[in-house]
Formats: structure tokens, sequence, C-alpha cells
């Protein structure tokens, strides 16, 4: 009788031990995801009067010439008989100012490639996000461009971040983001993104979802008052997790 | 009588040719000399230009070591810049790309135009637009080291405007140009270093294959 009980409590322990274990470890596997793709958007600030500005200049196409004006009292022996020289002569200077480089790349296809995409990009450029504006002015774009997650997965998150600030006197944070499902409408502020090293390497969480699903993303810059003119570059990451 | 009268002459001439300074008087008056001197520009690419160049894949944190594909060096200052094998919807930084060493005689400085000759092609077929894939941005001579990831922020390189001598692989072209772009660059003084890093972000759609483009760099003094 005594032994039957202890088999039973035995039974027992072994069920409840083998029920929590099956619980951890659907629990762990809900909790672990791994990083399947992740995608940068290049995002360039050109801020005027900038030195990328269209500035025309044409090397002489002239040779070496000199030309005098002589005193007309002088006598004729005070031309210089070097300025002569050259007056009218044509002297070729040997010049290169063109030099190429080859680009090279084997491109493999990649089947993960599809499963996060940015695309219909607002802009003129394919893939890129630009902005021109004064130092002190505040632009926006509407849906600047589009991230797109294409997975049957159920449940997925979707992080994002700037890879670096534009420059130290132009923080990332100066880039806010408005980003909502393609069907919704905005939200009704926008936030500023944070920036991967500045925020301990860490990106933040943009959306939890499943399946596939579009997100535009307004952005808004605003130039500081002051910065020097140039082109000012960081990168929108967006990283998927499942 | 004619030989006479040459002989005066002559003798009139070699008179006024070796007659003292003292002799003569002088008029102190204002010469003008106006120069015209043609540009003088001399420009030096140097691809894979410091040692430890190739192309690493964007990541965060630790980096990885830098490789290349055959056509890059062998040696520093050698070859192609050659990615190597790439998969598509992935970015690389191709560090130590190019070094532009840009002597003129412009004391105005120069403008430094770079530009692809033609879009990132396929030699199997089919093409991607260089200004979404090929990129540039500022990289060091060396020393200090390059800290660029495949992260940090590029501008791409445009499909030039102009008139390419030649889009083929073996051939490097030059570009006539009718009218200047938007310059990469601009120098105040009339010699400058420029230390580029390359970043290949290849599209998700692109199909396999091996691609190549010329950059062309122009320099253009103020």
């Amino acid at each position: 009788m005594k032994s039957r009980r202890i088999v039973s409590w035995f039974l027992f322990a072994l069920i409840a031990l083998t029920a929590a274990m099956v619980a951890t470890t659907e629990k762990s596997s809900a909790i672990v995801q791994q990083q399947r793709s992740q995608i940068a958007i290049p995002i360039i600030i050109n801020v005027t009067p900038s030195p990328l500005a269209f500035a025309p200049a044409n090397a002489s196409a002239n040779a070496i010439v000199a030309s005098f004006v002589r005193s007309a009292g002088a006598p004729a022996h005070y031309v210089d008989p070097v300025a002569a020289l050259f007056a009218g002569a044509r002297v070729v200077v040997a010049q290169t100012n063109q030099q190429a480089v080859r680009v090279e790349a084997e491109v493999t296809p990649n089947p993960n490639a599809t499963l996060l995409t940015a695309n219909n990009f607002s802009g003129p450029i394919p893939g890129e996000v630009v902005f021109t504006g004064f130092s002190g002015a505040k632009l926006t774009q509407s849906c600047a461009y589009q991230v797109k997650v294409q997975t049957t997965t159920v449940g997925w998150n979707l992080e994002q971040g700037l890879s670096n600030d534009f420059s130290s006197g132009f923080p990332g944070g100066d880039l806010a983001n408005n980003t909502y499902l393609i069907a919704a409408t905005p939200q009704p502020v926008a936030t500023p993104f944070i920036v991967f090293p500045d925020n301990n390497n860490a990106f933040t969480e943009m959306a939890k979802n499943g399946g596939t699903q579009t997100y535009c993303v307004d952005l808004t810059i605003t130039i500081p008052q002051g910065l020097a003119g140039g082109s000012y570059g960081t990168n929108a990451i967006y990283t998927l997790f499942f | 009588m004619r030989k006479s009268v040459g002989w005066i002459v002559t003798a009139a001439m070699l008179a006024m040719t070796f007659a003292p300074a003292s002799a003569q008087t002088n008029v102190p008056g204002a010469v003008h000399v106006k120069w015209f001197a043609q540009a003088i520009v001399k420009v030096t690419l140097t691809p894979n230009y410091f040692t430890g160049f190739g192309a690493v894949k964007a990541t965060f944190g630790a980096q990885p070591t830098p490789t290349h594909g055959p056509d890059a060096g062998p040696g520093v200052g050698q070859g192609s810049i050659d990615f190597g094998n790439v998969l598509s919807g992935t970015d690389y930084l191709y560090k130590y790309a190019a070094h532009l060493q840009v002597t003129t005689n412009s004391t105005t400085g120069f403008n430094l135009y770079g530009e692809g000759a033609a879009d990132f092609v396929n030699q199997s077929g089919g093409s991607e637009p260089i200004s979404s894939t090929v990129f540039y941005l500022n990289s060091t001579s060396g020393s200090p080291p390059d800290t660029n990831t495949g992260f940090s922020g590029a501008l791409p390189f445009q499909r030039t405007a102009g008139t390419p001598s030649s889009t083929s692989f073996g051939l490097p072209p030059t570009i006539a140009y009718t009218g200047f772009p938007a310059p990469i660059a601009v120098s105040p003084t009339p010699t400058a270093d420029f230390f580029y890093d390359y970043e290949l972000k290849v599209p998700p759609s692109a199909t396999g294959g091996n691609y190549f483009v010329w950059i062309v760099y122009t320099v253009v003094p103020q």
C-alpha cells in the first residue's frame, strides 16, 4: 500500500515536471527571436548655401600669352625681349584632369532579401531620401518611403533607429518619423529617431505585428540654426525579428 | 654708290646698338604685362590605397575583416574596387577605396567632380541605378585608421549627363562635359588630397551576375 502511494507520487511529480519543462520551452521560444533581415535607408540633408551648389568654372583654354604696353616716350630697347618672345606664342602645358576607377561586385540573389524592404520613395531618387533647405528650416516629406514586411510569420518585431548623427552639431534626433500602417492614418505626433550609438547601441521597437504589412513613414527634419552649408547623411535602419 | 649707302646704314645701326647707355635719354615709363596662365592640373587616383582595403558587410559592433574580389589589388594601390561576392538586399562598405591627389596652379582652388560613366551594369544583362547602389564617404589616409562602417552616412554617385568615351568593362572612360554637375568636393587651395570609402547597397531585387561601373573623377580649377 505504501509502495503504491510512493509510485503514485513519483508519477505525479514526473508529470508535473514534464509539463513545467514543456511550458518553459514554449515560453523561451516565444521570447527568443532571431534577426531575420536588416535594411538601411540613406537620408541626405543638403543644407544651403551648399558647397554642392552648381558653380561653373572653366579651365582657361588659352595658351600662356603676354601682352605689354610701352610708354610712348620709352626707347625701343626698353621692350623686354623675354616678354616679346611669349607674346602670341602658344605654350602647351601637359595636364590630366580626369581619372577613372572601376567598381565591381558579383551579386548572388538572397532568398531572404524580400522579407524586409523599403520602396515607393517620395523623392526623385529611388532608394534614398533627400531634403534640401536652409539652416533653421523645418521640412516634411509625407510618406517619404514605405517599409514592407513580407512574411507568413504570425508574430514578428520591427525595430528602427538611425545609424549615426548627421554631424556633431546636427543630431539625428532632429529627424522625426511618423510611422503608420499604409491603410491607417498618421499618428497624432511625430517621434524623434533614436540614434543607435547614442542609445547604448540599441534600437527601439517600431511595431509588433504578423503577416505581410506595409508602413508609411512621414519624415520631419529641423535643420539647426547656423549650420554650415553642406551635405549631411545618415541611415534609417530597420531590423526584423521573429 | 649702292655699296656706300649700305655701309652708311650698317654703320648707323651699329652705332645705335653699341652706343653707351649714358649717351641715351632715359625716360621712365610703366610697363603693363598681362598674363593669361593656363591652368595646370594633375590628378593622381590610387585605388585600394592603404593596407586593409576591402569590403565589409554592414554590421554594428565588432567589424569583420575586410575582404575583396579577385580584381582588387593584389597589392596596395592596384586593381579595381572589387567588392567580391555580395548578397542582394545587403549593404557593404569598401574601406580605403580611392585616394585622389590633386595638384593645380589655381590659387582660388578647384572643384572635384565624381560620377558614374553609366549605371551599375550587370554583364549578364540589365542594370541597377547607380544612384541607389554605389555611394561614397570620406575616409582617412590610414592614419588614423578608418572607423567607418557599412551604416556610415554616404552620398550616392550619379550617372553622368555628360558623354563618356566608353562604357565597356576594360576601357577606362573619360567624360566630355557641356555643363558640370554638382561637385563632390570643393577645394579652396590649389592642392588637396581626398580619401574615400565606397558603399554598395545591393537592391533586394538585383539579379545575380557580375556588375561594374566606372567612376570618373574630374578636376576643374576655379
